[in-house]
């Protein structure tokens, strides 16, 4: 029996795990894939909001301006690339320059620091590759960029190494409760806890209504996505908003923590939450708006193009609550953005939570906050290469030429905590086939090592969730993976 | 710091080992080939078909046959290699100062090597999807023909059972008859362009041999599938190249192999500072395939995308030659006599893309692409005042088929301004 | 009058062959232009290239190929030929692998060499199964992959 089970490894369920790692509990983790934050997580704009978006007394609002203020610090903790950029909201027209002034007002309300307001030559000369059609924008210091893959993982291998259990490949079926128990269903046999935390995403609808019928539903809305080469990375220093409309907070450009340029999204409404497909209407739409804010961008430097999923509700603001008949159950639902920006504080929240409904917070004495990082050698100078490759050689083979990803940091993605399971799983943990050959050279190296370190045939190494086999058969054999 | 190397090359495929073996022939002792890979031929190794070395051997050879004879080559000569090694930074040297090669293998670690030249062969990737913004959804089983091509040749691994292809490069011809004699179904072979990409004898060879349609003037249009591909919609495409609706035609397969284009891969050369071609996506060099650095060379693919090993084994010889002659002391003058290769009508790039002019022997060997298909042609090579210098003819031109002249040394010392060349079609075939 | 690209070389001729004139090739740059162009007719032939399987190499497939064209009507019969095969490194460049190979009078031959080698080049340390390189860590979670699915179940830890 767990105090606690947290149903759902994205972001949000990978900060709460982290935070209950700190106290006296049992903690597991159900994630339904076979790796974690592979929903809305790997897929959305990477940028640690301000909080000058929401309506004053939201949620959001206050998580947001409060997530921000931690991420830093957390960021450093647990060694994951964090750059407080700054963003610019951009007006195009005398008519938008109100919308600015809203911003700035809701910004100063929700206790964003530093917002300014700035003339359209004052923008430019900060960020030279800006439009001339610029009239106004508003200047937002503590927004940021991150890697939102990296900081679940490190939320979640931080949490695994202070002792939460996480179980992946793990979807929760069904859901009863007995006698104050809840019983949750999964193909790996039944687990039991007195509370229950789901954090399931775009789905959370469906994992409550394992439970009850649901107050609130899920209504996917699709964004998709340009990710340019580094070529195109240093375009803007910081990220860059247009006025939000009615198509949502609008396209923007920004650069990665990784060095390359990102714009999107659209806003789309889709019915089958797993089509991520990106369609030409779409990316052009992206485009336009795209250019529109910085003319110079060279699309043709597109290495990859992708899209996400929100599970917004239609609530406009998140939904964290209990549910009424069965007040141990912790819903997180609604997460779209800012959910990123706000994991840290939507986790302390819940924790806060979970005590008013009766849980025992008792801090635990070991908690270790620190995660050391797999070390990436792109990074480091030439001594500290030479160091490396002294103490364990795998470090001097380069797998990955365009991003410098070392034999080193694939097997110790694939020995972490949270170890890598696919090809795109070693992606994530450390880039390799993210660059501009998009692991056309890397891709079977990457796949070698995983089968070897693994000790599984090339042909059961999956390139992400369950089904995306790579490799139908040995060639003259025919022998197919297991 | 190791020994002062007179000439290190980047890369052990076909052009590094070209280039290598001949500054050994000119005289040159301390070579150095830097290789990635675990074994020396590059790409190849992997091109397991006939077509190799017809002008040169004046035999069909295999892409590991044609490896072979360069590596028994260069296994009679003292040039040094180191295998596994890869490059992660030139430093150019300052005025005339040895450059600078950053290195790091597992088995020497993390190294900095001096040399007095540098010979980049590191050749080129593939275009991916992203590149060309094909959509859909990401499922897995689409792949760069290259990539498929190294798991089905070296690994011994299928990547699928129902195959589309798309682009008409000979990377992606050859694999359709790979995939079809490995027991895949290869469906169609999808081509953008109202013209195949590759050379007519693959498109006989590789796809009508095994009754595989070439749908020209075609894309991509829809990949559907969560996680494995299952369903690729094709449409046929205006002249603008943009889909025309109610053209749709839907093909069930696991798998999608792409054939569109390659990219040199120059990383390293931009970093170093060398002056690069928009079109090319190479660097810029002279006639002696020297860059804009001096004293750092290059050739093959790395320089722009060639069709025929053979060209690319007579570029690097060219290369290597002139850094040894580097070595030797003979460099240019600063201030020489620059010639700029113009693209005129019909041509897309050309290299060398500057002649100095002084610095040319008997004939300098022009490289070029057309960009559009034609019959019969002249192709004229005018100075800057419209005078024209010389002329060529040829029965047919295409934009996948590279063009080599000889232009007099003489002829380019004496032009007034930049050369231009360009493509004059015959009007109603009334040419001589 | 048949119209045919010619193969042999990479400049593709656009050969016209005369059936009824005793097939007479026009439009051929070289004498193996016309060769092609009547055997085309009368009696296709192919190189055919592909790889057998090898053991004990540095590689696990080694690069083939027909000495001489053959009937491409044989083609998907040599491929399981082929595949049939299996060679032990150390092969040697132009090695016959299989002699006359379906009594064409083909001999296929290996299109390099391979030299013996484990599974690794040596360069690299033994797989390393159980701890973290980094970290030194025992790995946690090590068997709940889903792609492991039929492996052991995950042991709780305690807490």
């Amino acid at each position: 029996m767990y105090d606690v089970i947290i149903i759902g490894c994205g972001v949000t369920g990978a900060a709460a795990a982290r935070r209950l790692a700190r106290c006296r509990l049992k903690v597991a983790v159900l994630e339904a894939q076979n790796d974690v934050a592979n929903g809305t997580t790997k897929a959305n704009s990477a940028i640690i909001h301000a909080g000058y978006d929401p309506e004053p007394g939201t949620l959001m609002a206050r998580l947001n301006v409060e997530g921000n203020r931690q991420m830093g610090p957390l960021c450093e903790e647990l060694d994951v690339p964090f750059k407080r950029t700054g963003s610019l909201v951009l007006a195009f027209s005398a008519e938008q320059q109100p919308k600015l002034e809203e911003l700035y007002r809701r910004g100063t309300a929700n206790g964003v620091p530093g917002l300014q307001l700035f003339s359209g030559e004052q923008a430019r000369q900060l960020e030279p590759g800006l439009s001339d059609e610029v009239t106004g924008a508003l200047l937002a210091p503590s927004a940021g960029i991150v890697d939102p893959w990296g900081l679940a993982l490190a939320l979640i291998e931080n949490a695994v190494t202070n002792g939460v259990e996480l179980h992946r490949g793990c979807p929760v079926t069904a859901v009863r409760e007995e006698k104050g128990v809840f019983v949750l269903t999964t193909p790996k046999g039944e687990f039991t806890a007195r509370y229950v935390i789901n954090a399931a995403g775009v789905d959370a609808d469906k994992v409550r209504a394992l439970l009850e019928t649901p107050d609130f539903e899920t209504k996917p809305s699709r964004g998709e996505y340009y990710l340019l080469d580094k070529t195109e990375g240093k375009r803007v220093s910081r990220v860059i908003f247009q006025c939000p409309g009615p198509e949502g907070k609008g396209v923007r450009v920004a650069p990665t923590v990784h060095g390359n340029l990102l714009a999107g999204p659209n806003a789309e409404p889709v019915e089958d939450r797993r089509d991520l497909g990106t369609t030409a209407d779409a990316l052009d739409f992206v485009r336009r708006r795209a250019m529109q804010s910085v003319p110079g961008l060279d699309l043709r430097q597109n290495i990859r193009n992708f899209s996400g999923i929100r599970a917004n509700t239609g609530r406009g603001d998140f939904v964290i609550e209990a549910s009424k008949a069965h007040p141990h159950w912790l819903d997180l639902a609604g997460i779209c953005s800012p959910g990123l920006s706000s994991a840290p504080a939507i986790a302390d929240y819940a924790a806060e939570l979970l005590e008013k409904a009766g849980l025992t917070m008792e801090e635990k004495p070991g908690f270790d906050p620190r995660r050391p990082a797999v070390p990436r050698f792109r990074e480091l100078d030439p001594e500290q290469r030479a160091g490396l490759i002294q103490k364990d050689p795998r470090f001097g083979r380069v797998i990955c030429r365009c991003e410098t990803v070392t034999e080193g940091e694939i097997v110790a993605a694939l020995h972490s905590p949270v170890p890598a399971c696919s090809i795109n799983g070693i992606k994530r943990r450390c880039n390799a086939g993210m660059g501009r050959c998009q692991g056309g050279f890397c891709g079977p190296r990457v796949q070698e090592i995983i089968a070897r370190e693994l000790g599984v045939p090339m042909t059961d190494v999956l390139m992400d969730q369950d089904g995306t086999w790579v490799l139908a058969c040995e060639t003259k054999t025919g022998k197919e993976a297991h | 710091m190791e020994k002062l190397y007179e000439l290190i090359v980047i890369g052990g495929g076909p052009a590094g080992l070209a280039a290598a073996c001949q500054a050994w022939e000119k005289g040159l002792r301390r070579i150095l080939i830097l290789e990635r890979d675990s074994e020396l031929g590059g790409i190849l190794n992997q091109c397991i078909h006939s077509g190799f070395g017809l002008q040169r051997f004046r035999e069909e050879l295999t892409g590991p046959e044609y490896a072979g004879r360069f590596i028994e080559m260069l296994a009679d000569t003292g040039v040094e290699t180191r295998l596994d090694t890869m490059v992660l930074q030139i430093v150019p040297g300052e005025q005339g100062a040895p450059h600078q090669v950053h290195a790091v293998s597992a088995k020497e670690g993390y190294q900095v090597l001096e040399t007095q030249a540098v010979v980049l062969a590191m050749g080129c990737r593939e275009r991916t999807r992203g590149a060309i913004s094909i959509p859909g959804e990401r499922p897995s089983g689409i792949f760069t023909a290259g990539a498929a091509q190294r798991y089905l040749n070296m690994e011994g691994y299928m990547v699928g059972r129902r195959v589309l292809i798309l682009g008409s490069g000979d990377i992606g011809l050859i694999m359709a008859r790979r995939m079809t004699l490995e027991g895949a179904k290869v469906l169609a072979c999808v081509e953008l362009m109202p013209y195949s990409g590759g050379l007519m004898r693959n498109i006989v060879q590789c796809l009508q041999d095994f009754d595989i349609p070439l749908y020209l003037s075609h894309t991509i249009t829809d990949i559907k599938g969560h996680d494995r591909v299952e369903q690729v919609t094709v449409s046929k495409v205006g002249p603008d190249r943009r889909p025309i609706p109610g053209t749709e035609m839907v093909f069930d397969c696991d798998t999608v192999l792409l054939s569109v284009g390659l990219i040199p891969e120059n990383e390293l050369t931009r970093a170093a500072g060398a002056d690069m071609d928009r079109r090319t996506n190479g660097a810029r060099v002279y006639e002696n395939m020297e860059t804009s650095i001096p004293g750092i060379f290059a050739c093959g693919n790395v320089v722009h995308v060639h069709d025929l090993v053979d060209y690319v084994s007579a570029e690097s010889e060219r290369a290597g030659a002139a850094a040894a002659a580097y070595v030797q002391g003979k460099r240019a003058e600063v201030n020489a006599r620059m010639v700029e290769l113009k693209n005129g009508d019909g041509v897309s790039y050309t290299v060398p893309q500057t002649i100095r002019a002084d610095e040319v022997g008997k004939m300098v060997d022009v490289f070029f692409r057309v960009n559009r298909v034609t019959g019969a042609a002249a192709i004229a090579v005018r100075d800057g005042e419209g005078n024209s210098l010389t002329g060529f003819r040829r029965a047919h031109l295409a934009p996948g088929e590279m063009e080599h002249i000889l232009l007099p040394g003489d002829l380019v010392r004496q032009a007034a301004g930049p050369i231009t060349i360009a493509i004059e079609e015959d009007k109603g075939g009334a040419a001589q | 009058m048949k119209e045919l690209v010619c193969i042999v070389c990479p400049r593709g001729c656009r050969l016209q062959v005369d059936e009824e004139n005793g097939y007479a090739v026009t439009g051929n740059s070289c004498p193996r232009g016309a060769e092609y162009g009547r055997n085309e007719l009368k009696n296709p032939t192919r190189v055919l290239t592909t790889t057998v399987r090898v053991t004990g190499g540095v590689h696990c497939r080694l690069p083939v190929k027909t000495d001489t064209a053959i009937p491409k009507g044989m083609l998907f019969q040599a491929m399981e030929a082929a595949n049939a095969v299996c060679v032990e490194a150390p092969v040697q460049p132009g090695q016959v692998i299989i002699e006359n190979l379906l009594g064409t009078g083909a001999n296929l031959i290996a299109g390099r060499g391979i030299g013996k080698g484990g599974a690794f080049p040596d360069t690299t340390p033994p797989p390393l199964r159980g701890t973290s390189p980094y970290t030194g860590e025992a790995c946690r979670e090590r068997h709940s992959n889903s792609f492991l699915a039929h492996r052991p179940q995950p042991v709780s830890r305690p807490s």
